[in-house]
């Protein structure tokens, strides 16, 4: 029924397969969307940046799904999983919103820089963030050694490294 | 009580955020709980989720596995983010034998199993489930005498746990510390500290309305569980508080410096001393 349709703002047909490759790991389908729009009206990214995951969720069940991969509004959402919380449905729009950005990436779209400087981290510490000192309140520099905490044992190993690139494929 | 669990610290804790490592070593020595680090401790794919949601999986799921094979059923994760992530990615799992595989393969790697992962624990179950509320009322005392605001953050609260568990939790922790936390207005807000990466502007000012809505509400202190959380109230709060034109500070402790207080341990040993915000006559208490 779907594939019948046309998207008269671009001419844009249904795209199944992407929908399928995109819902596939969300729990539960946009097909079961009732357009209430709760998830919109708890938004938290909707307060402030007017993102409407219900038009996401409703474009996905529909299979109107290209122009989202490419449209910025994905990178607005905080994951704050208000969206699932209010669902009466129990659709995540945040979780599809995760697969949009994972299609993004792979694509070799434009990504926000500090998603690849926290990767490239992970790549080389296994930590998302460079080890820095502590500053107390009266402004000294302390680190762990300095506090008498042990020395922690961190990192990914050589089969680690190799198993997380063969997963993040072309991130 | 002689109990012992290995620890999965995350990223915050480890590169540089001693508060929340301080005050959770001090508050589980003093309760009796015995840590021991995780060894091969990593990222927990939280920020990865958005690029691959497979590799977060995978990362997420690693400590349980090490933990695991080192001989342990539970492994604690006191960072909501982290323990958010371990209990969605066994979930996820356990919905597609594609996603299954895909993570089985990279454990594999390692030498290590998906059919052999420990048990993920958080800081509320090891509070009320290890070691028992009337336990951690006897070691308060009389309690802090607080009225705060609690910020229990988005990946505390939607957890599979649910809400509602996860309110009952806070309210039994707080009531066995004597900390009385009403209902304000954004109390279940986001402090917008995921849009950090790719909307600073917007997470600033999320923090900043947090922050506002606990001032507001008049309430002496401002309670958080995530590092990540306690980094945007607590780290930016003068940023935060512009952002949105507010005027006034709020002290910003972390969960277990509060009931470090309420059991009267001293401030050094709970990392006071690297709070931002005006901590000093919390400090004090009880």
């Amino acid at each position: 029924m779907a594939s019948s349709l046309t998207d008269l703002m671009t001419m844009a047909k249904p795209e199944e397969g992407l929908k399928a490759k995109l819902t596939a790991l969300v729990a539960v389908k946009p097909d079961a969307c009732l357009q209430c729009a709760r998830c919109t009206s708890g938004c938290t990214a909707f307060r402030l940046l007017e993102l409407k995951p219900h038009e996401i969720v409703g474009s996905a069940r529909l299979g109107f799904l290209e122009e989202l991969v490419s449209s910025t509004a994905i990178w607005d959402c905080a994951l704050c999983l208000k969206c699932a919380e209010r669902c009466p449905q129990g659709i995540s729009a945040a979780e599809l919103i995760l697969a949009l950005r994972n299609e993004a990436v792979g694509r070799g779209l434009e990504v926000p820089e500090k998603l690849g400087a926290i990767l490239m981290s992970i790549m080389e510490r296994g930590l998302a963030f460079e080890p820095r000192k502590a500053i107390t309140r009266d402004g000294r520099a302390v680190d762990r050694a300095d506090l008498g905490l042990p020395s922690l044992d961190v990192g990914l190993s050589e089969g680690a490294l190799t198993a997380l690139m063969e997963l993040l494929g072309g991130a | 009580m002689g109990i012992e669990i290995p620890v999965f610290w995350g990223c915050r804790a480890i590169t540089g955020d001693l508060a929340f490592e301080l005050s959770i070593r001090s508050v589980a020595e003093e309760l009796g709980v015995k840590l021991s680090d995780l060894r091969g401790q990593a990222c927990c794919g939280e920020p990865v989720r958005s690029l691959s949601l497979p590799a977060s999986c995978y990362l997420a799921l690693r400590p349980l596995a090490l933990a695991k094979e080192g001989g342990h059923d539970l492994l604690f994760t006191p960072c909501p983010k982290g323990f958010y992530m371990m209990t969605w990615s066994l979930e996820l799992i356990s919905k597609s034998r594609e996603l299954r595989e895909k993570v089985s393969k990279a454990l594999g790697a390692e030498g290590l199993g998906i059919s052999n992962l420990a048990k993920p624990i958080d800081l509320m179950c090891l509070l009320i489930e290890l070691v028992g509320p009337e336990e951690l009322s006897d070691a308060s005392g009389e309690g802090l005498g607080l009225r705060a605001a609690v910020h229990p953050g988005c990946y505390f609260l939607r957890s599979v746990r649910g809400a509602h568990v996860r309110l009952w939790e806070l309210r039994t922790v707080f009531k066995a510390i004597g900390v009385e936390a009403p209902y304000y207005p954004g109390m279940l807000d986001c402090c917008g500290g995921s849009l950090e990466l790719t909307r600073p502007d917007a997470a600033l000012t999320l923090a900043g309305s947090k922050l506002k809505a606990a001032l507001d509400a008049g309430l002496e202190c401002l309670i958080v569980l995530c590092p990540s959380c306690f980094h945007m109230l607590d780290g930016r709060q003068e940023e935060a508080l512009a952002a949105v034109g507010a005027k006034g500070r709020m002290p910003v402790l972390y969960l277990p410096q509060a009931i470090g207080l309420a059991i009267g341990l001293s401030t050094e040993k709970l990392g006071l001393q690297f709070n931002r915000s005006p901590i000093e006559d919390i400090a004090g208490r009880p």
